[in-house]
């Protein structure tokens, strides 16, 4: 089709979408009337065996390779692409393996159109070498003589079956090649294949053979999730970060603004901004040791949630390559883009907010190959909340042999206004508005920025027998400036007695440069009886520090300098290694585990330290320089039990470590890592043919020898002792429609203080007690998101989609500090769309029932009347949540 | 039959929701508590053979935080317990408690109180200033008769007392003892005996100046007699008690 006319055809389906009155015009041959022609799905007539690399033979290897492949008019295989790359060799095979496979093509009213479909590829080991132990492996693995199916014995069968997306829908295409798409019809084109299929594989070799003969993919606990795309799209999501709400335990909010950070809490952690939990991306660390905001800090605002492929989220330690901050556990991004082409969307919605997304995932390349643009801005959802972001993340991957790089870099800015926290009692008395922020100079001049970069690469060699060598190396760079007041006007000046209620305008800023490297190697597989196999893998990683950060008072609107608290260059480097092995036992037990280490050195110049008060004399300069070092290791075990496929009970145990903030370190002291123990135990079921329901339910416990809590007086986190959480988690995903998925968790926790820090000379009348429960962390989290998806009717011979979602959040009423309580947040989003050719409309409405709610909720005295006499009492106080939120969104795929 | 009111039927379902978080074993609440004045008997005293007659003894009391750390200042005493953020004037010839004002905070351990006397001087503030409910605009207005045999005379003193600078208390870190502030009925009892006061003044040296009546200006050594009696020698006692 010319790109005229196509161009014809697209503001034709723009102009149909826009309302039915314009239907009734500009679409005088409605799809809706027309008869629906008979549609024949294409179907596999010929599939030549693939070739067993050789490179390979003499380990059990039985991958299934995944791809999705284009039917041409003549029954030819033209384009094919991996969907989730493996061993380069097998993914090759694979491909060479597809173009040689003809089937009869799909049809429409007679006619053979183009379709597109997924296909598996399964490799079966061939015959084992003539040694007496592994002729006996062999024989075990490969059944009774005669059962290699149609296949010649001795030749590696295939087995090629169209196969149903992640959201459980036949093959359909899901990516039609414009303009010309045709998909298969629904539900037909999962018929079995027709010619080459030795489907009897199936049972006989496993329905589970992986490309990993250890199903080290497998979860470890029954608390490790994989949320691929057909999750996250459930419901809609305002940003990547938002993305890990739909994980079991998780809740995400980010009350201070699209210019900081969003506040996590998983399975009784409140993690802050990251200190709790391991983020990475692509497995390279985003996590920011001693962030002057707090410890662990990681924005994840510059990842463009439209390249999120999946979440790996594992909660708890169990893994030894979780590194610092897997203290309530580890989520990893993984990013690709399975839809191929330039998308361009704009999104316009509530309190003036524009969002223009630029995706480019060249055709023909693989899924992880994308480059994305963002810009947003916004004039918030109150006063002093407006601001803007522009982002671009990329990435590439190449060669597709046994040698694999990746390369990704990104770059991100962000400049938003803040409201800032209210009290409760303020707004309850009318003087200030739920969304609104105080009538003052100090709370207008609240602010953030943000601003990162980075550069990253691996390198991934695959050699025989199983064997993986990896390297990688990345340089990030971050910016950060904050200017928040927590508590309005009762500071004292530190450089001047004399200096006092000039505004609580804290000024934080944090730059920091990172350089990374990171490695592991994978030996072969090792089998010594043919009841166990396994791999040994040991691992390096290495990161270079330098971060130079100030906490200042500032008297707002000039913004003048009245107190200096924080003046600080920091060097830190930290050098850990682990060694893993991954074993299978009789095909049910599967071991896996070893031993993390980590060495820490803090080089700290605390420009500030060893300040002189004001009124005594000067008989030295000021500042405090010092080093410490620290060692952090520990075991992790799991033990996963599979009776039979559809059941496995896991058992996990692990240690890991939170670093110190390197400022709070004296020369000579022993860094004091915050050590987490947790441990786990849980049950996986998987039930239907295609895993219509899986449910996962496991109960843990975590100690941590030091936890931490947001202190607002200093906008920072402080050290609250040892703590405790006892809990349990239920989670399900259903798929009982093709065209419907469900996804529910429960997580429950009760976490309490062990130790809290005494009265002392800084803090005397501290606000915890022994046994309180732990401020700020939830009891319980429920979240519940639902989908639908499809094909509702031909619109000018192309496929009319739509589509419909819903995500449901609860949060329990969580403690505050001085045994207060906060309210429980209730917040349901909802999402409707439809995709047509080329063209996507949606509709997306957060907090649909237009929920007061706290963002974030602290207890604290403040001040906010500096004209009167202030309270000292603590009070509540809250950073408001969204209200409802309205958003339209264009999308167009050329 | 008892009969459960909205809140507190919501605090129940809560904790019902949260049995095994027993939010009642740990959670703090708001609380208020009464404060009580109570002055000295109107009685004459004897002050170094002189007899002396009080007629008036009015005294600006607040605000005033009570807190957890057994030295209360504003720079250690970021939270407090219990507060009264305004000023009251306390008849200190009315030996009989009066409830004078409440107290709000929320449930713990009190240790320590500061106050001021009526006159505060805010962080934002340039210069002190006397709060509503100061007696006259002071800290203290104190009225007397002073005799001895034949001698006679009146005095007045009208006596502020400003914290040093802006932000701070007039009275820091008065001790008292350590006291559990519950959900239950409680009241504070705030003893001010103006008579240990005057008991500070030099009335010889008064009598000499030969008026009638003898007004204390600031600056005055009998003056700052008062005021050193009044934030240090003889500060209010802080005693508890059920209403």
């Amino acid at each position: 089709m010319s790109p005229v006319l196509r161009t014809v055809r697209v503001v034709l389906a723009a102009a149909c979408l826009a309302g039915p009155c314009v239907v009734a015009v500009a679409c005088p041959a409605s799809a809706q009337d027309a008869p629906v022609p008979e549609r024949v799905p294409p179907r596999l007539i010929e599939a030549p065996d693939p070739a067993y690399p050789t490179s390979h033979h003499g380990i059990a290897i039985e991958p299934v390779v995944q791809l999705h492949v284009t039917i041409e008019v003549d029954g030819h295989v033209g384009e094919a692409h991996v969907e989730h790359p493996g061993d380069p060799e097998f993914d090759a095979a694979a491909l060479e393996t597809v173009q040689r496979w003809r089937f009869s093509p799909g049809m429409r009213a007679g006619v053979p159109v183009r379709s597109g479909v997924r296909v598996e590829v399964r490799f079966h080991a061939p015959p084992p070498e003539p040694t007496a132990a592994v002729s006996a492996d062999a024989a075990s693995d490969a059944g009774p003589a005669g059962s290699c199916g149609e296949a010649p014995c001795g030749t590696p069968p295939a087995v090629a079956v169209p196969t149903p997306d992640d959201h459980g829908h036949p093959p359909e295409g899901t990516d039609p090649e414009p303009p010309t798409a045709e998909p298969p019809t629904a539900g037909s084109a999962a018929e079995p294949p027709t010619a080459g299929s030795a489907a009897e594989p199936e049972a006989h070799f496993g329905a589970h053979a992986t490309a990993d003969p250890t199903r080290a993919h497998d979860p470890r606990s029954a608390s490790e999730y994989r949320l691929d795309r057909a999750v996250l799209d459930l419901a809609p999501h305002r940003d990547a970060g938002d993305l890990l709400s739909s994980a079991p335990g998780v809740y995400v909010a980010r009350p201070e603004g699209d210019a900081v950070a969003q506040q996590i809490y998983l399975r009784g952690f409140d993690a802050e901004h990251g200190q709790d939990i391991e983020l990475t991306l692509g497995g390279m660390p985003l996590n920011q040791p001693s962030h002057i905001h707090g410890q662990g800090y990681a924005d994840l605002g510059f990842i463009v949630p439209e390249v999120v492929r999946s979440l790996r989220v594992t909660e708890g330690v169990y893994d030894p390559r979780q590194g610092d901050f897997a203290t309530a556990g580890s989520i990893d991004f993984d990013l690709g883009v399975r839809r191929r082409g330039v998308q361009l969307r704009t999104t316009y919605g509530s309190f003036d907010t524009l969002r223009a997304l630029v995706l480019w995932a060249p055709v023909g390349e693989p899924e992880e190959t994308f480059g994305a643009v963002t810009y947003r801005r916004s004039s918030g959802f109150g006063r002093n909340r407006a601001g803007q972001s522009a982002g671009a993340l990329g990435q590439v991957v190449l060669g597709s042999g046994a040698v694999r790089g990746r390369l990704q870099a990104s770059l991100w800015a962000a400049r938003y206004a803040l409201a800032g926290v209210l009290r409760r009692d303020d707004v309850l008395a009318g003087n200030v508005d739920f969304l609104g922020v105080y009538d003052d100079p100090s709370a207008r001049s609240q602010s953030a920025l943000s601003a990162r970069g980075h550069l990253g690469g691996t390198v991934e060699v695959r050699g025989e027998g199983g064997a993986v060598g990896e390297l990688g190396a990345y340089v990030q760079w971050s910016d950060f400036r904050l200017q928040a007041n927590y508590t309005g006007y009762v500071e004292h000046s530190t450089v001047n007695p004399d200096w006092v209620g000039r505004g609580d305008l804290v000024e934080q800023r944090n730059e920091a440069l990172t350089l990374g490297l990171r490695g592991r190697y994978r030996a072969p597989l090792f089998r010594p009886f043919a009841w166990a196999r396994g791999f040994v893998e040991a691992g390096l990683s290495g990161r270079v520090d330098s971060t130079g950060q100030a906490q200042n008072l500032l008297q707002a609107p000039q913004n003048e300098t009245w107190d200096r608290r924080v003046d600080a260059s920091l060097r830190g480097v930290d050098l850990g290694g682990y060694v893993d092995l991954d074993w299978l036992f009789a095909e049910v037990f599967h071991l896996r585990g070893g031993v993390r280490a980590d060495a820490l050195f803090y080089d700290v110049d605390d420009r500030l330290g060893n300040a002189r008060p004001a009124f005594r004399r000067e008989t030295y300069i000021v500042g405090f320089r010092r080093s410490a070092a620290g060692l952090a290791a520990g075991p992790r075990v799991s033990l996963e039990v599979t009776p039979i496929p559809a059941l496995a009970l896991s058992f996990a145990y692990g240690e890991g470590y939170r670093s110190p903030q390197a400022r709070q370190l004296q020369d000579g002291e022993t860094a004091p890592f915050a050590k987490v123990r947790s441990g786990d135990f849980g049950i996986r079921v998987h039930a239907g043919d295609h895993e219509e329901l899986t449910l996962a339910a496991s109960g843990y416990m975590t100690s941590v020898s030091d936890d931490t809590a947001f202190d607002p007086r200093e906008g920072r986190l402080e050290r609250l002792g040892p703590s405790l959480r006892i809990g349990g988690a239920v989670h399900a995903v259903a798929r009982p429609l093709r065209w419907l998925t469900g996804a529910v968790s429960v997580t429950y926790v009760r976490a309490t203080l062990e130790a809290p820090p005494p009265p002392s000379i800084d803090d005397p009348s501290p606000p915890y007690r022994a046994g309180e429960l732990l401020p700020y962390v939830p009891p319980w989290v429920v979240r519940a998101d639902v989908g639908a998806n499809e094909r509702l009717f031909d619109l000018d011979g192309k496929p009319l989609r739509g589509r419909m979602g819903a995500g449901f959040s609860f949060l329990a009423p969580r403690p505050l500090p001085y045994g207060l309580l906060a309210e429980a947040v209730s917040l349901l989003d909802v999402s409707a769309g439809a995709s047509w050719d080329a063209l996507d409309l949606s509709v997306e409405v957060m907090n649909v029932l237009d929920a007061r709610y706290a963002g974030v909720e602290y207890s604290y005295a403040s001040s906010w009347a500096p004209d009167a006499l202030s309270s000292r009492i603590p009070a509540r106080h809250f950073a408001a949540g969204a209200p409802l939120t309205v958003s339209v969104t264009l999308g167009v795929t050329l | 039959m008892i009969r459960l009111h909205g809140p507190r039927r919501a605090r129940l379902a809560l904790c019902a929701l949260l049995a095994l978080e027993g939010c009642d074993a740990t959670g703090r609440r708001y609380v208020e508590v009464t404060l009580q004045a109570q002055g000295a008997e109107r009685a004459p005293f004897e002050v170094d053979g002189w007899t002396v007659e009080l007629a008036r003894a009015d005294v600006g009391f607040g605000p005033f935080w009570l807190c957890a750390t057994e030295a209360a200042s504003p720079e250690f005493c970021d939270a407090a317990v219990l507060e009264l953020r305004q000023t009251v004037t306390v008849d200190g010839l009315d030996p009989l408690p009066d409830a004078v004002a409440t107290l709000n905070g929320i449930t713990g351990t009190v240790r320590s109180g500061m106050w001021d006397y009526g006159v505060s001087w805010l962080p934002t503030a340039s210069r002190a200033r006397f709060n509503e409910g100061a007696p006259e605009g002071h800290s203290l207005v104190l009225r007397g008769v002073a005799s001895r045999g034949s001698e006679r005379f009146a005095f007045e003193a009208d006596v502020d007392l400003a914290p040093p600078m802006a932000g701070a208390l007039v009275v820091r870190g008065q001790r008292v003892a350590a006291h559990d502030v519950t959900e239950g009925p409680d009241a504070l009892t705030v003893r001010i005996d103006p008579r240990l006061w005057v008991q500070r003044m030099d009335f010889e040296r008064l009598a000499a100046r030969g008026q009638d009546p003898v007004v204390l200006r600031a600056g005055d050594p009998d003056h700052e007699a008062l005021v050193v009696a009044m934030t240090a020698g003889a500060l209010p006692a802080l005693e508890w008690a059920r209403p």
